[in-house]
């Protein structure tokens, strides 16, 4: 009997979980006719069993809903009432066979209530007109649904309640996750003892081969393959076992949606993709919370109510997409929704107000980059806490949860029209390969997915760690990588800098979308480790993620990677965004030329040449003191210059950059100039000094980008607003002093007459008081972004034409769509100067001779 | 690979401690170890075995009473520094360690200690009440102590020394 129970409760599970989804599909497709008789065999399945096992509660109760479903099988359709009642019964059933489960018996209690709805409700399908009356539209059954519903046999063209189905979500009903021939029920305690007992075998095995090693007799040697391999097998068959299809986790999505929609006065689709996707089962529970909790986000915060998704020219169903796939070694799941996406300008607003970084950061970083402070702790952009999504679980511990696991989560949002969460998760937790390397008389271990390359820190002679700005970074190739001095963690003697021995590799360690380095003495290993966790005393040390015994019986901690970048105050709310990555690469073909010179210090500095006008090679002795400042007098004029360099007394003359701001000079004194080279303005690390916009890797070399407008404004601060008389009037809007000062001279150079604006605010001001012939704006600013301005700029009259141009580090896909809808005539990289110039040159030509050619050429414009 | 980077475990002279049959318990039993020249009673239920270690494995920003970690059959346990939980100073070790292991919350931990003593019975009425408040060492309450034969034997609760590492996470400082 006990063994018929345990069997039975199993089973019933199983069912109940089918009904629920099922049922849910079919109230939104009645004429599923496969659905409905598939839902009366499990429940008629479940009474059968109840009544066998004289579970009389359970009896009844399936019997009552049976006859329920019974008639909407024969009707082909049930009211959403209905739909409800038999959920509820569903509720009442697994509660009653939870209580079964703890101590063997039904729970005593009273269902007489619930079976006279039930009852009365089987009565009423009987007479089509009360039936009728109690129907009212489900959320998810909009009356103004485009589609016609494909209704079937129904005998009353009645409710509009036999709405039309989400399609895309048909397959999954016909996924019939029937017990196959051939499989029997293992409970999961033996199949966590079996894992045990394997993961110990995997590490008596990685034993045997550390001692075999180093024995002489080889005898040992063919056997010892033999049970590696076979090891190795065992390994891979248990893991098999445990997989389990992650559609057990989306069963539950079709109802949730369901009963959230209807509490939030929604309609939504849900599509569930790649539900065959197998994952461990321990990482099924590990998911759970952070995708139920993301999908309640996508309905709370993101798909809009029906009148105000029809405004807006959406279709007043919302649309769910929740896609499982595996890749490489990872499983992605991905939750879209065409909601109402994220509001940059506001998480910007948040951030700053929550202090999570300073203003000038914020103002430097891109909408993906800020879009990511979402995963901050305490952060909720919404301005009102409802109750289904602002319940204390954030996005924060969503990140947590998936982190935790060595997993990661990112976002890419296109502000009102979709956000799409990617979660990525490791297939098992159980067995991982790690790297195993030294520093000093420690030895760790790191998981080896997280590993990128490992790379000498010597290049012949030259050391590729240097320090720049107090910190120790990592030049690979074009990059500069952060480094995590694990010795300074390890508390190893800092005296003891042995060259020969200490940090002779750096392994290049991935994390979402950012790299850093670790320098560490040698690699010792690659093992299949398990992964044991760390006492609670030595649990709150994030950089470890466990500890494992190696094949030698010693004990190593697990490196924890995204504990360690924290460390080194790599923004955790920074790294995890998939498409940073892609947004860089687009935005690295976009190459700038520099001029690189050396003025003191070890680092090479550089300046765009577009910000030089020429550089001269001056006496000493013509730089004079003059009313605080000093003053280079050279060719019958005077300028002010700026000392980048002490010179001493070893040269006569000293190269100055001459640097034309608004036509009036200014000089910087340098030491050397190296050459000028084309490159990316890529910055690898934002810099520390107002002087000093960031640092990047340039020929080899880690260079200092040097921010001008430091110079200018002590040189020449009353520069900045100097006019021009020009044929076409222009307007910069951007919230950067750098950016505005970068290209008003470019502009300018070029024939335009320009103004600046700060913000969007100061902007409309100005248009309203002058004529414009164009405008550029930044895209990201705070308070009011440039997409918003571009908005309210059409609206002002005699401005509905005139060219408005997004500016934007990053000229991505995302920006371009964005700017079109805003109605803006293009988008250009922030530091395309040539394509910048040609834009303005087309699309003002155009405006003298022939304005309906704007468009035309700025969507070339888009190209550039 | 240096050779101070093997963290090598020996556990050839580990034994189990025997539990004595259960009975009603007109006394508590408890172990006595030595730490720096004092003697302690812990907990018998709590004791596992009682091993030697060549070496422990140091965690890196751990409190300061974590030794490390030890493999002991294939189990890892956090090594703790009693002396240090209490104040004491330790006997140098000579490089290998003999500790006392002790299963707490499914969690192993292993106690340094100079000397593994025996098996006593204590009983209530034994327990011996010291006038003061003062605690010999610096940061702990004063232990519940009872009389043993001759010997005065303070109790150490194994919760309260562990949730202590547990509150004082503290990074040592560079010494």
């Amino acid at each position: 009997m006990e063994e018929l129970l345990s069997d039975f409760l199993a089973e019933a599970n199983e069912q109940l979980d089918q009904v629920e989804r099922q049922i849910v599909q079919f109230e939104k497709d009645p004429s599923d006719a496969n659905c409905i008789a598939s839902i009366f065999r499990l429940v008629h399945t479940l009474k059968g069993t109840s009544g066998f096992l004289d579970l009389t509660r359970l009896e009844k109760l399936t019997h009552s809903a049976e006859t329920l479903l019974g008639r909407a099988r024969d009707r082909g359709r049930a009211s959403p009432e209905q739909v409800s009642l038999i959920l509820q019964t569903i509720d009442s059933i697994q509660e009653i066979i939870g209580e079964l489960a703890d101590h063997g018996a039904e729970p005593p209690g009273d269902d007489s209530a619930l079976i006279g709805e039930l009852e009365a409700a089987a009565r009423n399908t009987e007479d089509p007109v009360a039936s009728t009356e109690s129907s009212e539209p489900v959320a998810s059954c909009a009356e103004d649904a485009p589609e016609a519903p494909p209704r079937a046999e129904a005998p009353t063209s009645v409710s509009p309640a036999t709405g039309p189905a989400a399609n895309a979500a048909k397959p999954e009903t016909s996924h019939q996750p029937a017990r196959e021939p051939g499989s029997i029920r293992v409970t999961i305690g033996i199949l966590e003892r079996i894992m045990r007992l394997v993961s110990e075998l995997v590490l008596t095995r990685n034993q045997l081969i550390d001692l075999s090693s180093k024995a002489t007799d080889t005898a040992i040697s063919a056997p010892l393959q033999r049970l590696s391999a076979i090891t190795s097998d065992l390994q891979d068959s248990i893991m098999q076992a445990r997989m389990q299809p992650i559609d057990r986790l989306f069963a539950s999505l079709p109802r949730m949606v369901r009963e959230l929609t209807i509490d939030l006065g929604k309609q939504a689709n849900l599509v569930v993709e790649g539900s065959d996707t197998e994952l461990d089962r321990q990482l099924i529970d590990h998911i759970r919370d952070p995708l139920m909790h993301l999908i309640r986000n996508c309905l709370d915060h993101g798909i809009e109510p029906p009148d105000e998704r029809i405004a807006m020219g959406k279709p007043a169903h919302g649309l769910v997409r929740v896609t499982a796939a595996q890749d490489a070694g990872f499983i992605s799941i991905k939750i879209h929704d065409d909601g109402r996406g994220i509001d940059v300008a506001r998480v910007r607003e948040k951030a700053a107000a929550l202090g999570l970084t300073d203003e000038a950061q914020l103002a430097s970083m891109s909408n993906d980059e800020v879009c990511r402070f979402i995963f901050a702790p305490g952060f909720s952009t919404a301005r009102k806490v409802t109750h289904v999504s602002g319940r204390g679980f954030g996005m924060d511990v969503v990140r947590e949860n998936i982190e935790s696991i060595g997993g990661t989560v990112s976002l890419t949002t296109v502000y009102g029209q979709s956000t799409t969460f990617t979660l990525k998760v490791p297939l098992t937790l159980a067995i991982i390969p790690a790297l195993i390397f030294s520093v000093g008389s420690f030895r760790f271990a790191i998981p080896q997915d997280s590993v990128v390359e490992a790379v000498a820190c010597h290049d012949g002679d030259r050391s590729r760690l240097s320090t720049v700005q107090g910190r120790t970074v990592f030049r690979l190739r074009d990059h500069v990588l952060p480094v995590a001095d694990l010795s300074r963690i390890c508390r190893l003697d800092p005296e003891d800098n042995d060259e020969d021995h200490r940090n002779k590799l750096a392994i290049v360690t991935r994390i979402g979308a950012v790299n850093f380095a670790m320098a560490v003495d040698e690699l010792a290993d690659v093992q299949e480790i398990v992964v044991k966790p760390l006492s609670s005393p030595l649990a709150h040390l994030d950089i470890f993620a466990g500890n494992t015994i190696l094949g030698d019986g010693s004990v190593v901690l697990i490196i924890n990677p995204v504990g360690l970048a924290a460390s080194i105050g790599l923004d955790s709310t920074k790294q995890y965004s998939v498409s940073s990555s892609e947004s860089t690469e687009s935005y690295r073909k976009d190459a700038t030329n520099f001029i690189l010179f050396r003025a003191g210090g070890q680092v090479q500095k550089a300046l765009p040449l577009s910000l030089l006008s020429r550089i001269e090679e001056v006496a000493i002795t013509d730089i004079v003191d003059s009313d605080g400042q000093k003053l280079l007098k050279h060719n019958g004029m005077i300028m002010p210059v700026v000392m980048l360099v002490e010179p001493d007394g070893q040269r006569e003359t000293w190269p100055v950059l001459v640097v034309g701001v608004g036509g009036e000079p200014m000089g910087l004194v340098v030491s050397e100039i190296v050459d000028t080279i084309e490159h990316s303005l890529e910055i690898d690390i934002a810099g520390r000094t107002a002087a000093v916009i960031g640092s990047t890797t340039m020929r080899g070399e880690v260079t200092e980008i040097l921010d001008l407008t430091h110079y200018m404004q002590s040189a020449r601060p009353d520069e900045f607003a100097r006019k021009h008389a020009h044929r076409f009037r222009l307007l910069i809007v951007d919230d950067k002093l750098f950016f505005r000062d970068m290209l008003a001279p470019i502009i300018a150079a070029a024939g335009y007459e320009v103004n600046t604006a700060a913000s969007a605010e100061d902007a409309l001001s100005l248009i309203r008081k002058n004529r414009f012939d164009a405008i550029l704006t930044d895209v990201d600013m705070p308070d009011v972004n440039g997409y918003e301005l571009a908005k309210s700029v059409r609206e002002i009259a005699s401005y509905e034409k005139t060219p408005i141009i997004a500016l934007d580090a990053f000229a991505g896909e995302e920006v371009v769509k964005a700017a079109k809808m805003a109605g803006m005539t293009g988008v250009i990289g922030k530091f395309d100067r040539k394509a910048l110039i040609s834009i303005l040159h087309s699309s003002l030509s155009a405006t003298a001779f022939n304005r309906s050619a704007i468009e035309s050429s700025m969507s070339k414009g888009d190209a550039a | 690979m240096t050779a101070a980077g093997r963290q090598q475990v020996e556990s050839a002279d580990a034994f189990t401690i025997r539990k004595p049959p259960m009975r009603p318990l007109p006394a508590r039993q408890v172990f006595t170890i030595e730490i720096a020249g004092n003697w302690f009673g812990i907990p018998i239920d709590k004791v596992r075995t009682v091993f030697r270690a060549n070496s422990i494995t140091p965690v890196p920003m751990a409190p300061k009473a974590v030794a490390g970690l030890v493999n002991v059959r294939g189990q890892v346990l956090t090594a703790i520094y009693l002396a240090t939980y209490l104040g004491l100073k330790q006997k140098s070790q000579n490089g290998t360690f003999l500790l006392v292991g002790v299963e707490h919350r499914d969690e192993n931990f292993g106690f340094i200690i100079d000397a593994a003593g025996n098996i006593l019975d204590i009983d209530e009425t034994d327990r011996v009440l010291i006038p003061g408040s003062q605690s010999e060492y610096r940061h702990i309450l004063p232990l519940p102590t009872y009389q043993v034969g001759d010997m005065l034997l303070p109790l150490l609760d194994i919760d309260t020394v562990l949730s202590s590492l547990r509150t004082a996470i503290a990074a040592p400082e560079r010494s």
